[in-house]
């Protein structure tokens, strides 16, 4: 049976100056740069609100189809990352509207604070779906590393499913858009397995991923 | 008896949760509630009397997502005219004794309008403005618009109801724990804006149950001068064996909303989780209380998407600098349609602490409509101050009333019968405050009493249109002293008695008194000091003149409005700062200056470089300066990029301060013909669908830099749009930028047809998702996986 939305306030997770220089595209921790992320994050600072909505669902995979309630989604990388789990929960994670708007004044007048608010929020939205996810797995126990649309062969479109389920507008004023984007820009939605099997528990890291070239590829 | 008539004098009940019941009732989830009035009429009909029977003198019609955006016309209007007469026929077969009416219920479209949604202002009230139509064809008796969580969207809907009937319309937003909408405004801001626009009633409905709702009740009841309305769920839901529970059961719900109804709240009701048996408790607990009266709260606000700014004993500051008069620099920015201009000026105001901006463009030879829109929209996506809107063209103001976010100050209407049979109808209809000029056909009174005469013709035929004298701030005119040695004096004398005699608030345009004089700032200061005592509420002004700003936090802390005097004390020590950097000694300016301005760039220190670029000016060329100093600055910056030793952040950095040596470059050549851009004419945008811009900006930032001639269109922008610019500018180069796969396509048919219009035409793209292999299957002429790598094909196009 399809279980009820919940939704909750995160407080401020820390932030990881070393992670947001990643995001901004600089590899080393310069003194001017480091500057410049920490008058981003004083910026910032009053403009964030943490916000999750999620659902429980059941979950059906038979080959590459998985069943969450009664969408159905054709991925077999999603399929392989549920394998073995009868739940999952379904999340949209925001960090709100008003980092937007900062985005856009910066992006305008000072691209090098554009550039670094963008990957502040890239960064704090991450660390908020990590937050959520420590939660999850505080209280189911055993969970898989969150899955996205657009993760693998998971198309976009699976965003429309994902929006029907959670209500986000109404919830935490997640829209989406015509070309499937997301508004607030710095926002998520995934899908986390509970329970199954062992392997691929826990957080997913760069290592799991193909593309060696990527300019944001962690190196452990 | 009429609605409008019984909310007068009556405490009134709405309905409560409809979406709950219809789950419970076998709606499926992602099924359109509203095909029920079509599929399952006898269960909508069964439940909306109840909620009669239960005592409630409202019920809305089952019709909250029913817009044009999700249904098509014939299916609209079925689901419309059904979905009344079943709340029709519940009205009239309930044998509640109470006073009964059918509104018609607009929820949200659930999508978010531009710039941070992709659905346009008038779009969202053509489809609002369809449900309206057929609401009044149907026969509803009045309108709800509910759970609306954005201010835009609200406004949308609340002006195609204007628009579109003559019915009355309740009003009520969602808003969160923080006492704010989703996309920031505050109670006092949607009361401002929600009042000016003729809601009967506003409120809040649905989000959190009544006790976490009553700040928001609060603090409507002290601004609100309409009947306050209370929807609230039943409490905060949970998760019960899987199950949706709510907190607050219907007695304990009851209570907290009759002790509201004590505190004013005049209409009641139950969202999300309420049911038939929390408004028959709502209705017992309420029986015996009689309503209070809803008085005129007589505020003088203006409002923007986050919140009001009221106009009392406490003076605002309005900014004066975005207004091209006797700007050449501004003059030149409008004539391009530089919008980066306008903004820097906003913002730089904003810092220094203006409360409400003036947004001036009008010059003859540009279309002043179109500009006067494009900057109110660009403005209000990034600066969350109330605008004022400046124009003397009745056609641009109301195009940028009805696009405004908020309720605006609106600059002017005067005493001429033109002038105010051309503003006051869009005051009206489109809500705000305006400034009224004590002139009229005969010009300008020489004494107070002739200005004052000329006030009370303009109070009198606003009230002829319904404006309350709270909606109009006016302007005594400073004259310039030096012509007229009695001008300063009769200005002050007409502004007090205005504020005594009239009780009416007030404004002033503080530079024009100074005209002609040296050392005008001190005058000015003066003049607006005298001004502060004798009540001014509100002073047009340049907020960069320190005398000026010393003057406001001095007048504010000697009249009790700053307490324990800290924003005097903070502005002060601010200053001092300020003052000491600007003495300090500035780095090598002689035979060093040249690497001085260098080392500047390459460090990214961006206000030493435009003081470096400053100095060196009195020596140098401007084009000297550009072509030994900056560009040799830049390449090394660009080389050590493309050779990884400097990352993009420090790029960036470096091209701003560039960016600000460029900008006293351009000041110096303004008027002498010359640009200093010397490359081609390069077209940007972000392509249709796509809102994704900082890529775009940072290569615009470094192609302006190397000295091209950047046509920025912005995002999301259509192809037929991109390839009129290339065609008309007949650009060498055009640059696309995409985010998203799901916005490749729109790339794809740019390039498409711009090979077809502009052959001559070199396509570059970039962005995220694009890699070599794409770019050529879509066919452009270059992929750039970088802002430099798109700069140095540009100089490889031009040559």
């Amino acid at each position: 049976m399809m279980k009820a939305i919940n939704q909750k306030q995160y407080a401020a997770p820390d932030v990881d100056l070393q992670e947001v220089l990643r995001y901004a595209a600089c590899r080393e921790m310069a003194e001017d740069v480091l500057a410049l992320a920490q008058e981003c994050v004083a910026l910032a600072q009053n403009a964030l609100r943490y916000q999750v909505c999620w659902r429980e669902m059941s979950v059906r995979v038979e080959g590459d189809t998985v069943e969450l309630g009664s969408a159905r989604f054709i991925s077999q990388k999603l399929a392989r990352r549920l394998q073995g789990c009868r739940r999952a929960v379904v999340f949209a994670a925001t960090v709100g509207l008003e980092l937007d708007r900062l985005i856009a004044r910066y992006g305008r007048l000072s691209p090098a604070k554009g550039l670094m608010l963008q990957a502040l929020g890239s960064e704090r939205i991450e660390a908020l779906c990590d937050a959520f996810c420590e939660d999850l797995t505080q209280v189911y126990g055993r969970t898989k590393p969150r899955f996205s649309p657009g993760y693998g062969d998971l198309p976009l479109t699976a965003q429309r499913e994902l929006f029907r389920m959670l209500e986000c507008e109404k919830r935490i004023g997640v829209y989406l858009n015509e070309s499937l984007l997301m508004s607030p820009s710095k926002s998520v939605t995934a899908i986390v397995g509970l329970g199954g099997e062992d392997e691929n528990c826990g957080r997913s890291t760069c290592r799991q991923c193909g593309k060696a070239d990527c300019a944001f590829r962690r190196e452990v | 008896m009429k609605f409008a008539d019984y909310l007068k004098e009556h405490i009134v009940v709405l309905d409560g949760g409809m979406g709950s019941l219809l789950q419970s009732e076998g709606l499926r989830p992602g099924e359109e509630p509203e095909r029920w009035n079509l599929t399952h009429g006898e269960v909508i009909r069964r439940l909306q009397k109840a909620y009669f029977d239960a005592g409630s003198n409202v019920v809305n019609t089952n019709t909250f997502g029913a817009n044009s955006l999700r249904f098509d016309c014939e299916e609209l209007e079925e689901i419309v005219a059904a979905a009344i007469s079943h709340a029709r026929w519940a009205a009239q077969h309930s044998d509640g004794a109470q006073e009964k009416f059918v509104a018609l219920d607009i929820g949200p479209t659930g999508r978010l309008l531009k710039p941070y949604g992709d659905l346009d202002f008038e779009d969202a009230v053509a489809a609002f403005a369809e449900t309206v139509r057929l609401g009044v064809k149907y026969g509803a008796d009045l309108i709800c618009i509910e759970t609306m969580n954005d201010s835009y969207e609200t406004k949308a809907a609340l002006l195609a109801a204007k628009e579109n009937s003559d019915l009355p319309v309740l009003v009520t937003n969602a808003y969160g724990a923080d006492g704010k909408l989703m996309t920031g405004a505050s109670p006092a801001a949607m009361a401002a804006m929600l009042e000016g626009m003729g809601a009967d009633a506003i409120g809040a409905n649905c989000s959190l149950g009544p006790k976490q709702l009553r700040g928001v009740m609060e603090e409507l009841l002290a601004c609100a001068s309409v009947p306050v309305i209370l929807k609230p769920n039943a409490g905060l839901p949970r998760s019960v064996n899987g199950k949706t529970v709510y907190d607050v059961g219907p007695e304990e719900f009851a209570a907290e909303v009759a002790s509201l109804v004590e505190s004013g709240v005049r209409v009641i009701g139950g969202c999300c989780g309420t049911t038939p048996a929390y408004i028959d408790a709502l209705v017992r607990k309420t029986a015996t209380l009689s309503p209070v009266p809803v008085t005129d709260k007589g505020l003088t606000a203006v409002s923007s998407y986050t919140h009001a700014v009221t106009f009392g004993r406490d003076p605002i500051l309005i900014g004066e600098r975005i207004n091209p008069t006797g700007k050449k620099r501004f003059k030149e920015a409008l004539r391009s349609g530089d919008m980066d201009y306008i903004l820097t000026e906003a913002l730089r105001q904003q810092e220094q602490g203006v409360q409400v901006l003036d947004i001036n463009v009008g010059l003859p030879e540009i279309d002043e409509r179109a500009m006067l829109v494009s900057a109110v929209r660009e403005v209000q996506a990034i600066i969350d101050l109330p605008l004022q809107i400046d124009t003397a063209d009745a056609v641009a103001m109301e195009a940028a009333l009805r696009r405004y976010n908020g309720k605006a100050l609106v600059n002017s209407v005067n005493g001429k019968a033109e002038s105010m049979d051309a503003i006051f109808p869009l005051v009206k209809k489109y809500g705000g405050v305006v400034v009224a000029l004590t002139l009229d056909e005969s010009g300008i009174p020489d004494t107070a009493e002739g200005r004052v005469s000329i006030a009370e013709k303009i109070l009198r035929r606003a009230a002829e249109y319904g404006i309350a004298k709270k909606d109009i701030i006016f302007d005594t005119l400073a004259m310039t002293v030096s012509a007229e040695p009695t001008a300063a004096v009769t200005t002050l004398q007409a502004l007090e008695r205005i504020d005594r005699q009239l009780d009416c608030r007030t404004s002033l345009g503080i530079s024009n008194v100074s005209f002609g004089l040296p050392q005008r700032d001190a005058v000015n200061a003066a003049f607006f000091a005298a001004a502060l005592e004798r009540g001014l509420s509100a002073a047009i002004m340049n907020p960069y003149s320190a005398d000026m700003m010393k003057t406001w936090y001095a007048h504010r802390a000697l009249h009790g409005l700053d307490e324990n005097c800290a924003d005097y004390i903070g502005y002060m020590s601010r200053c001092t700062v300020t003052a000491t950097a600007v003495s300090a000694p500035a780095p090598a300016q002689t035979e060093e200056g040249a690497s001085a301005l260098q080392r500047a760039i390459g460090k990214g220190l961006h206000e030493q470089a435009g003081q470096l670029t400053a100095q060196l000016l009195q020596t140098m060329a401007p084009l000297d300066i550009v072509q030994q100093e900056i560009i040799p600055a830049l390449d090394a910056v660009g080389r050590g990029f493309e050779a990884k030793t400097v990352y993009l952040p420090q790029l960036l950095m470096s091209a701003e301060a560039a960016k600000s040596a460029f900008e006293r470059i351009k000041a110096a050549m303004t008027g002498t013909g010359k640009s200093g851009a010397d490359r081609c004419r390069v077209v940007l945008a972000t392509v249709q669908g796509d809102i994704h811009d900082i890529g775009k900006n940072i290569v615009r930032l470094l192609l302006e830099n190397y000295g091209f001639a950047v046509t920025d269109l912005g995002r999301d922008v259509a192809p037929e749009t991109i390839v009129e610019a290339a065609v008309r500018l007949h650009a060498p180069i055009v640059g696309l930028s995409a985010l998203m796969t799901t916005t490749v396509p729109a790339m794809e048919e740019t390039i498409r047809q711009l090979r077809k219009a502009a052959p001559h035409c070199r396509v570059v793209v970039g962005g995220a998702v694009l890699t070599q292999d794409y770019a050529d299957a879509i066919g452009a002429d270059k992929y750039a996986r970088d802002a430099m790598e798109t700069v140095r094909y540009a100089e490889e196009v031009d040559g």
